[in-house]
């Protein structure tokens, strides 16, 4: 018959390719268990015989006498990462409402680009600012407050993480309303609400789950920024954070240390543990935050 | 009571205002200053000489970074491009099942979301267990590692845009897996992609946690892909730790090179994805 | 009791001319039908009544539409208390994020009427009702006036707590009236009300309507011919965005005067 060896030609090509094309599959995979398995095994001097709970409790950071305690550097990530969050949600959050349901359709259409764009810019860039403009800043206003400071700080971290993280969590947020149907504006609007009610009780409410996620990849962003950290925070170990002074953080820690870690026993242990806490936090943080915006998506 | 009511919702207007205002402003603001500072410190030198100060024996600009950088996020790009495409055009009904495809987007998803600084940790660990030193290739292999998750998530998104008709039209005419998906789904899907690769380069050329154990660092051009090699935002971070009018004047040249490529890839996809849109169906 | 009429009402939506003139009194206590081809402009008639038109898209109004003398284009009309005389309800219904009493209570509530306002409402309802000097009490009273109004009572009262979306979709159209009948509206607005509900479902909302009919006007758009049949006292048919006739029921169904209206009537033009 005609044809017929060029259809088993066709057939063969097409579960050849099958089979190759899952190889990809494989690396993804792989990368993430490959990541998981060698943190692990590295740090696993200091995960068992009852050293973990010591390193993450502990404040004595004496990497020459052995002592390596991230409690310093864990409290430091949250403080930054908490502080750069009460900055950046009520201004990400209110801007994108503004910009979803009051602003005029030009207005729109300038902002979104511009926001999609800033989103995109690299982190080195905003800590590179912050050591321009915002270090003297706060070093200013902690003078006149009376307080003696460098200006590298907590405050000048979250400042500059708050405004990285801005643009992020406003597109996500702009998305997320955007997503909600219009018949939920028109059900508040037609019985006589203001637009401002219907934006706080129906919108608002329904894009809550939606909102949350944004927060929390926000949130995740800030927990594992280095460069933008590392340069305007002081890098010393604070075991009590306070708004004026240095701050050192679990990825600021990392970028610092890892070159000179070989010389000293465990160094490169206890920074491994620290990338370990870094990345279960960030995992677990990403993943709740993707399975709310899954759920969302399958509801609409 | 309605008065009431209408000055509430002027009052959170104002409020929101003010908000979006502080939004604009603020990163406007950071980007103004870089790009101000930047602005005052090119020249023709800074940009395209590869020579050395006399004096302090440094480069006279940051043609080196500039090169380093492409070479790096260049290369990452095009390695992780052999992964993600396929990746992408694989994760369909035709050869995996739902929870298959569901179970590898959350771990993309991770992967997405792990910091720079732990994949610049891991690179460096392979680098160290391949008995190898901090060079190029190093850093293009984190690199890729790193664009693997964001440039197959872009992918998948613009894979799930394809109208299903045109599938159903291209196994109605008798064509096996492989031919719907190479040249149906990816033929459609190919405005997209390249929208894709330039997010994913984007990312690339700008992170620097990623490449700071595992590209090394030279003054000079690397001579073979087992040198270290400089990048732009590595150059930021060094030479603004540094004294000296030069290291900072080349540190605001960097950032504004690198803002400068990160505008300029973005209104490239732009452009690139409404022109090759030409022969897609709607 | 309020009037509506329409006056030389344009509007354009992008440029383009969607409604060209339209001039039109609703009678007051019956059910109007608004039919048409699709794409003649009769949702867009009926979405610029109570201005929800100018909210997804880009359009532009002249004309006039007239509450009670009062004109909703007018820039210093008073859009809310305007929009609370008409309930709306739209082809795909839309239960607000609360429960089934609050969705009916959200209307009273934006508008904190006291619980005078709230019998009121009640009383004009239902001559006779149960009345209430307190809030809360009379406020459950006009939730359960309204939600046995709207044909529901029966069904949702062991569960008035529960979620409104996890009511059907029959169900959340006729909560969506008795929404709208809580806020005291006296015009109902339904743009396709029935075309997302099935058989039971749409003879529910279409009992309803007639048995509100005594009381309200129902100005409703439909591209169902048997249902205008089935309701309307009073029929209006556009076609390219003009009026081309109106008038009773019987007379437009039997006795066109335009040709244009005895083709659509009789089936040669969808």
């Amino acid at each position: 018959m005609l044809g017929d060896s060029s259809l088993k030609y066709r057939v063969r090509e097409d579960r050849i390719t099958g089979w190759l094309l899952k190889v990809p599959v494989l690396i993804a995979v792989g990368m993430l268990v490959l990541f998981f398995v060698v943190l692990t095994a590295k740090s696993w001097p200091l995960l068992t015989g009852g050293h973990f709970w010591q390193v993450l409790t502990s404040s004595e950071w004496l990497p020459s006498e052995g002592k390596f305690g991230l409690w310093p550097f864990i409290i430091g990530t949250i403080a930054v990462t908490f502080l750069t969050m009460v900055l950046a949600v009520p201004v990400s959050v209110l801007a994108a409402v503004f910009l979803n349901e009051f602003a005029p359709q030009k207005l729109k259409d300038m902002a979104l680009p511009v926001i999609d764009v800033l989103a995109a810019v690299p982190s080195v860039i905003y800590g590179a600012c912050g050591v321009i403009a915002f270090i003297p800043m706060v070093k200013a206003l902690g003078g006149a407050l009376g307080i003696n400071t460098t200006g590298r700080c907590l405050l000048t971290a979250a400042l500059v993480l708050a405004i990285m993280v801005i643009p992020v969590i406003l597109s996500i947020v702009r998305d997320v309303l955007a997503a909600i149907p219009q018949e939920a504006r028109e059900a508040s609007l037609a019985l006589g609400s203001t637009r401002w009610e219907t934006t706080y009780k129906v919108v608002l409410k329904l894009a809550l789950p939606g909102i949350i996620a944004a927060v929390m990849l926000g949130v995740s962003r800030a927990f594992g920024e280095t460069m933008a950290v590392m340069m305007v925070a002081g890098s010393i170990p604070e075991p009590k954070p306070s708004l004026f002074k240095a701050v050192y953080t679990l990825p600021a820690l990392i970028a610092d240390k890892y070159g000179e870690m070989l010389s000293i026993k465990m160094y490169d242990v206890a920074l491994m543990t620290a990338a370990l806490i870094l990345m279960v936090v960030i995992a677990v943080v990403n993943f709740g935050a993707h399975l709310i915006l899954i759920r969302l998506r399958r509801r609409y | 009571m309605l008065a009431w009511r209408k000055f509430v919702e002027k009052f959170w207007l104002g409020v929101m205002i003010v908000m979006l205002s502080i939004a604009v402003i603020s990163v406007l603001g950071i980007i103004g200053i870089v790009l101000w500072r930047g602005l005052g410190a090119l020249s023709f030198e800074m940009f395209f000489s590869l020579k050395f100060s006399p004096v302090t024996g440094e480069p006279v600009g940051i043609a080196n970074s500039i090169i380093g950088s492409a070479y790096l996020a260049g290369g990452g790009v095009l390695l992780a491009c052999l992964i993600s495409i396929p990746l992408a055009l694989v994760l369909q009904r035709e050869y995996l099942s739902e929870n298959v495809i569901t179970a590898v987007t959350v771990i993309l998803d991770v992967l997405w979301g792990i910091p720079s600084i732990v994949y610049g940790a891991i690179g460096y660990l392979i680098l160290m267990s391949c008995h190898q030193r901090a060079s190029l290739l190093g850093g293009i292999v984190t690199l890729a590692l790193l664009s693997v998750p964001i440039m197959t998530r872009a992918a998948m998104n613009v894979i799930s845009l394809v109208p299903v008709q045109l599938r159903e039209t291209s196994y109605g005419l008798g064509a096996t897996r492989w031919e719907t998906v190479s040249r149906v789904i990816f033929k459609q899907a190919l405005p997209g992609m390249a929208t894709a690769v330039m997010l994913a380069f984007g990312r690339a050329i700008g992170d620097t946690a990623a490449v700071l154990f595992t590209a090394g660092y030279s003054d000079k051009l690397p001579k073979s892909i087992l040198e270290g090699a400089a990048s732009l935002p590595i150059t930021i971070y060094y030479k603004l730790m540094m004294p000296g009018q030069l290291s900072q004047r080349q540190a605001y040249a960097a950032s504004f090179v690198l803002i400068l490529i990160v505008l300029i890839v973005s209104a490239v996809s732009r452009t690139l994805s409404n022109r090759l849109s030409k022969y897609t169906v709607k | 009791m309020s009037h509506l009429s329409i006056k030389d009402l344009h509007v354009y939506y992008e440029g383009v001319e969607t409604l060209k003139g339209i001039d039109l009194e609703i009678p007051d206590k019956s059910i109007v039908a608004i039919i048409g081809p699709s794409g003649c402009g009769k949702t867009t008639l009926l979405r610029s009544i109570n201005r929800l038109l100018e909210l997804s898209s880009d359009v532009k109004v002249t004309g006039r539409v007239e509450i009670d003398g009062e004109n909703i284009y007018d820039p210093k009309a008073d859009l809310i208390s305007l929009r609370k005389k008409m309930g709306f309800l739209s082809q795909r219904p839309f239960p607000l994020p609360c429960s089934i009493f609050d969705n009916v209570a959200y209307g009273p509530k934006i508008h904190r009427m006291d619980a005078d306002a709230i019998n009121a409402v009640a009383l004009s309802l239902e001559a006779g009702s149960k009345v209430s000097q307190n809030r809360k009490e009379a406020l459950a009273n006009l939730v359960e006036i309204c939600l046995k109004k709207a044909g529901l009572w029966e069904e949702v009262k062991e569960r008035l707590g529960s979620p409104a979306s996890r009511l059907s979709i029959g169900q959340q159209q006729r909560l969506s009236l008795a929404r709208a009948l809580a806020v005291g509206a006296e015009l109902i607005l339904g743009d396709e009300p029935t075309s997302a509900l099935d058989p039971i479902s749409t003879k529910q909302i279409e009992e309803q309507f007639k048995a509100l009919s005594s009381q309200y006007s129902i100005v409703m758009v439909t591209h169902i011919l048997r249902q205008a049949r089935r309701l309307a006292d009073y029929v209006v048919f556009m076609y390219l965005g003009e009026l081309i006739e109106h008038g009773p029921a019987e007379k437009i169904f039997n006795s066109p005067e335009k040709e244009m209206t005895r083709r659509y009537i009789k089936g040669d033009m969808s």
